[in-house]
C-alpha cells in the first residue's frame, strides 16, 4: 500500500473489494440522482456499466488508520499506442467532501505518468462533479477539453452538462505530482505496480 | 458484394452489416492504417475499437456500398444512450473507394437522419483527426465542443481530435 498523508492510503484493488467497490458505485448514483428522482442502476446493470472488460488497473483507497474503503480509481481504454488512458474516480458516502479521494486520485495519476508511461489521462466529469476538480482546473492543471452542453438528462426532464478534462503528464507533475511523490516518497518504499507485478501483499511503510 | 477499386461511386448505400461482412471489417481494421488513427470517445484506438464494436457498444452497423454492390467503407452508431438521447457516430472508408470524402459524407448523412430520424436521438456527436477535412454537410449546423489536444502520437507529431455535435433538426441551438 502507497500512504500519501496521515488519512489515506492507496493500494490495488482485489476480487474480495467487488462488493464494496458496488457498494460505492450504488451510493454515488444514489447521491447524484436523489434530487433528480434518479432510479439507481441494479447490481447487474452497475457491471455492465463499469466496462470492466476495458478496465486495466483499479485501485482502492483506504482510510487510516482503519483501513475503510473510502474510494476507488480505475483506469480504463489504456492507449499505449497515444499513451493516453481514462480514469474514473468513486468517493464513499462518508468520505464526500473529506478530499481523500482527491488524494488517493493523485497517486493514481503518478502512477499512471509514472509507471505506466502515460502523456495524457482524461476524465469525464458532470456538471454536479465539475466543482470537484475546481482547484486542478483553475490553476491550469487540468484542461475541459470538451463541453457537451445540456446532453445528459436527469428521468425529470432537466438536462445537464458532461465534461472531459484532461490531466496532461507535464502540468501535473509539475507541481501537484511533486507533492505527491515526495509523501509517497518519505512513507512508502513500496510501488502498487511492483507489488502487483510481484503477487505481493506486503503493506510498505508506516 | 466484392472488394476493389470503385471509380465514381454512385449513390453510395448503407447496408446493415451481416456475418458475411465480418471479413470486410477485419480487412478494414487490419489494413486501412494509419487513416484510422482517430480514436474513438474512450480514447481507443479506432481499429480495435471498430473490432469490439462488432460485438458491442453498437447499435446500427452497416456497411457502405456502391450501386454495382462494391464494398466502400463501414460505418456505426455507438455509444447510444437511451436516457440522455444521444449517440456516437462513426465512417471509415475503404482504400479502394477512389472518392473517400464524398462516400463519407454521403455515409455521415444517412447515419444523422437514422439518429434523429429512426432512433429519435437529441443529439449526435462525431469525432475527427485534426487531418481529416470535415465531412458532416453544412446543413445539419454541426458545432465544435471541443478538441482533445495533442491526443494522437502519429509519425512523431502530436495532432489533435475534434468533438463535432449535431442538434436533431429543429432542435434549440446550444
Amino acid at each position: 500500500m502507497i500512504v500519501v498523508s496521515d488519512l489515506v492510503g492507496v493500494r490495488r484493488a482485489r476480487v474480495e473489494d467487488d462488493v464494496v467497490l458496488d457498494r460505492l458505485q450504488h451510493d454515488a448514483d444514489a447521491y447524484l440522482g436523489a434530487a433528480h428522482g434518479l432510479d439507481v442502476a441494479s447490481a447487474e446493470e452497475r457491471s455492465g456499466l463499469r466496462r470492466t472488460d476495458r478496465v486495466t488497473d483499479r485501485f482502492v483507497f483506504l482510510g487510516l488508520p482503519d483501513l475503510d474503503v473510502v474510494g476507488s480509481a480505475s483506469v480504463y481504454d489504456r492507449d499505449d499506442r497515444n499513451r493516453t488512458a481514462w480514469m474514473t474516480l468513486r468517493s464513499s458516502a462518508a468520505s464526500r467532501h473529506s478530499g481523500l479521494a482527491m488524494a488517493g486520485a493523485g497517486v493514481c495519476l503518478c502512477l499512471g505518468f509514472r509507471e505506466m508511461g502515460l502523456r495524457v489521462m482524461y476524465a469525464q466529469v458532470t456538471s454536479h462533479t465539475l466543482g470537484w476538480f475546481r482547484s486542478i482546473v483553475d490553476d491550469g492543471t487540468a484542461t475541459i477539453e470538451a463541453r457537451f452542453a445540456d446532453g445528459m438528462v436527469h428521468p425529470d426532464g432537466s438536462t445537464y452538462d458532461l465534461y472531459w478534462l484532461a490531466i496532461e503528464r507535464d502540468r501535473w507533475m509539475r507541481e501537484w505530482g511533486r507533492l505527491v511523490l515526495s509523501e509517497m516518497v518519505e512513507r512508502s518504499e513500496g510501488s502498487v505496480v511492483a507489488e502487483s507485478r510481484a503477487g505481493a501483499d506486503g503493506r510498505v511503510g508506516r | 458484394m466484392t472488394r476493389g477499386q470503385t471509380l465514381a461511386p454512385m449513390s453510395p448505400e448503407l447496408l446493415a452489416a451481416t456475418d458475411d461482412d465480418l471479413e470486410f471489417l477485419y480487412y478494414l481494421a487490419a489494413e486501412v492504417e494509419p487513416a484510422w488513427l482517430r480514436v474513438s470517445k474512450a480514447g481507443v484506438p479506432l481499429p480495435d475499437r471498430f473490432l469490439a464494436s462488432i460485438a458491442r457498444d453498437v447499435l446500427r452497423q452497416y456497411v457502405i456500398v456502391d450501386d454495382a454492390s462494391r464494398l466502400l467503407g463501414a460505418a456505426a452508431i455507438h455509444g447510444a444512450s437511451e436516457r440522455h438521447r444521444s449517440a456516437w457516430v462513426e465512417v471509415v472508408i475503404s482504400p479502394d473507394c477512389s472518392d473517400r470524402i464524398g462516400t463519407e459524407r454521403v455515409a455521415f448523412d444517412r447515419l444523422l437522419t437514422e439518429s434523429f430520424d429512426g432512433l429519435g436521438m437529441r443529439f449526435v456527436y462525431a469525432q475527427t483527426a485534426e487531418w481529416a477535412p470535415p465531412v458532416i454537410d453544412d446543413r445539419w449546423h454541426p458545432a465544435s465542443i471541443g478538441t482533445l489536444t495533442e491526443a494522437l502520437l502519429h509519425q512523431d507529431r502530436h495532432w489533435s481530435i475534434g468533438i463535432t455535435q449535431v442538434a436533431a433538426p429543429g432542435s434549440d441551438p446550444q
